[in-house]
């Protein structure tokens, strides 16, 4: 604490109250401590065979002081050293039970007895400080670290996205630019046309995703679940990837009797919409992919199955990380796994990918059956 | 052929918006009013007394809601709203307030004139006669009769299967509500029982769809409510007859 160079007593700057009634309290206990540690070794001493050698009396006592300075601060270290003068004194020096000394040597011993006292609680002082200080340097170095990588990530999904914004802009730009010439032949005209279209819509979903993946890891996302047949659900999905499934044939097969499901119907839509068009991007074109789902008794299991190449199984828990790209050819930010993740994990269920019985892939995923799901009743008897 | 095409009022405030929807209105035989804000959009209104008005719910003078509701006061034209994705609650807000049917940007142009025609074509029917019969592909409706066939052979359907395809059926091709269809179906004291209507919707489709999950004729508007769609909605027709 000297070293410190601090009036005893004063709090380090900044120190919150908080930490410095804990430190006083941490003190209050030490002294209760300490005086422990007096009567013990005072017990201790007394019970020593052949009438107490005063020097191993003196050991037992620096021990104390050696106990309650480890643990303790500077109070508590130097209330355990004066009192062990005190007793040391009292109950060994003779004439005994009194502080009176008959000889003026031992007045020496209570000295030295003090200074090595002191000089324990010091050092142990300063050890105990060596430690807090490298705990607190592994900790901020750990936070620089944790910084560095929010940093790295920022950058990544900067430049991840500015490319993946970019791309369709430029073909926009091209095009448009390239419309303006009035030579241009009409068939020409309209595929120009397309082309803008096609990488307009693009450019939108791209932007719907980031801003998804921004909701999901700022903890923006609300999930309002209502209960909800998962076939309504899988139904709108299909539609907004109709564009990207192209000509492919996309069977749906879900047992006539499926429980509902307490999700957000938007969220999960945007489940199976991620899924169903990555598997249109990573599988051969004109491939078929099948949706289905069965009752897992807590949860409804759903799968989405593809006959495109697999995914390894290195890459099974990767390919859900952010900004994770199975193929540098294919187009992307990598955000649509990792989107998935987000969506299931905050509806409480979770999402993997596993060789499907087809050949292919099969990502499924679990959304919890959570509470009781309402009755509606028949209006009647159907034959 | 002289065609007076159909006054449509715009109420937009981005003008590349605007640009792109004269473009396409004109060429398909609309006429145009544009503003871009909500007062000159009531003035506008009150002046020229448009056949259909077409408003962005972003307006940066007032809320599209109250346009919606001022309109509604004295003018029954069909409102088409357009709003941005993620306005859910503003859409329904907007359809239950009065307005006809929505659009979520970025749309195309194909979807815009589809919608006009659909709620100009229900705007005309106003104060005709019901239709009695309405048939869209395989699915045809005989309201009086309140018989369904699929393909020309007859569907049983319970009671309340039968009223909700009906008021679908009635407004053919617009975008009904959560609560409109619970409010018509079951009674006020249903509007926010959703569940029945998506229970009940899930039974329809499988009596009358091909494939119930992925329905040509019942459509899902995600978060907003549902739709009959109209087979005959072809995108490059005009809002004219050809008579």
């Amino acid at each position: 604490m000297v070293d410190h160079g601090q009036p005893s007593g004063a709090r380090p700057k900044g120190e919150g109250p908080v930490v410095a009634a804990a430190r006083d309290a941490n003190s209050i206990e030490g002294v209760v401590v300490a005086v422990l540690c007096v009567v013990l070794a005072t017990l201790i001493g007394r019970g020593l065979p052949g009438q107490q050698r005063l020097a191993d009396v003196v050991m037992v006592y620096l021990l104390g002081v050696v106990v309650v300075s480890l643990r303790y601060g500077y109070l508590p270290s130097l209330t355990c050293a004066i009192a062990s003068v005190l007793c040391f004194d009292f109950f060994f020096v003779p004439p005994h039970y009194t502080f009176a000394v008959d000889d003026p040597g031992h007045l020496v011993t209570f000295g030295v007895m003090l200074v090595v006292a002191s000089v324990i609680s010091g050092l142990t002082q300063r050890v105990r400080e060596h430690a807090e200080r490298s705990r607190l340097f592994a900790e901020e170095s750990r936070e620089a670290r944790l910084r560095m990588e929010r940093e790295q990530i920022r950058s990544a999904l900067l430049s991840s996205v500015s490319h993946d914004l970019r791309t369709p802009l430029a073909v926009v730009t091209g095009a448009a630019s390239t419309l303006l010439d009035e030579r241009i032949p009409p068939s020409v005209r309209r595929e120009l046309t397309d082309t803008i279209l096609e990488e307009a819509e693009s450019l939108e979903r791209r932007l719907q995703n980031l801003l998804d993946m921004t909701r999901l890891e700022g903890g923006a996302l609300q999930v309002r679940r209502q209960w909800q047949p998962l076939e309504e659900v899988i139904g709108t999905a299909l539609r907004r990837a109709d564009k990207a499934l192209a000509a492919r044939d996309v069977t749906v097969s879900l047992p006539p009797d499926l429980r509902m499901v307490p999700i957000d119907a938007s969220l999960v839509e945007q489940v199976f919409v991620n899924l169903l068009e990555n598997a249109a991007r990573y599988t051969p074109e004109g491939t078929p992919i099948r949706i289905s789902a069965r009752d897992v008794g807590d949860a409804v299991e759903v799968a989405v199955d593809d006959r495109g190449p697999g995914v390894p199984e290195t890459e099974a828990a990767s390919i859900f990380e952010k900004f994770h790209r199975a193929r540098s050819d294919v187009s992307g930010a990598g955000l649509g796994l990792a989107i998935c993740r987000g969506i299931v994990a905050a509806h409480g269920g979770r999402i993997w990918v596993e060789p499907s019985a087809d050949g292919g892939a099969s990502f499924r995923f679990t959304l919890p059956i959570v509470g009781e799901a309402p009755t509606v009743e028949d209006d009647e008897v159907t034959t | 052929m002289t065609r007076t095409g159909p006054l449509v009022l715009l109420v937009e405030d981005e003008a590349h918006m605007r640009r792109f929807l004269r473009a396409s209105l004109t060429a398909h035989g609309y006429r145009l009013v544009e503003t871009a804000t909500a007062a000159e959009a009531m003035r506008q209104a009150k002046a020229y007394n448009p056949d259909l008005v077409i408003l962005d719910l972003g307006l940066p003078d007032r809320p599209g809601g109250e346009v919606i509701r001022a309109l509604r006061e004295w003018s029954a034209a069909p409102i088409v709203v357009i709003s941005a994705r993620g306005q859910e609650q503003d859409k329904i807000d907007a359809l239950d307030g009065g307005a006809d049917d929505y659009l979520t940007k970025p749309f195309g142009t194909g979807e815009l004139l589809a919608r006009l025609r659909v709620a100009l074509r229900r705007a005309e029917r106003v104060g005709q006669e019901a239709e009695t019969t309405l048939s869209m592909g395989d699915v045809s409706i005989d309201f009086t009769k309140r018989v369904v066939t699929v393909s020309g052979r007859e569907v049983h359907l319970t009671p309340i299967e039968y009223k909700l395809l009906a008021a679908l059926g009635r407004n053919a091709g617009m975008v009904l509500t959560h609560r409109q269809l619970l409010e018509q179906v079951w009674g006020p004291t249903y509007v926010d029982q959703t569940q029945y209507l998506r229970v009940y919707m899930a039974q329809l489709r499988h009596k009358i769809e091909a494939d119930p999950a992925r329905p040509r004729h019942l459509v899902t508007e995600p978060g907003v409510g549902y739709r009959l769609r109209v087979d005959s909605d072809d995108a490059s027709r005009g809002p004219i007859k050809e008579t």
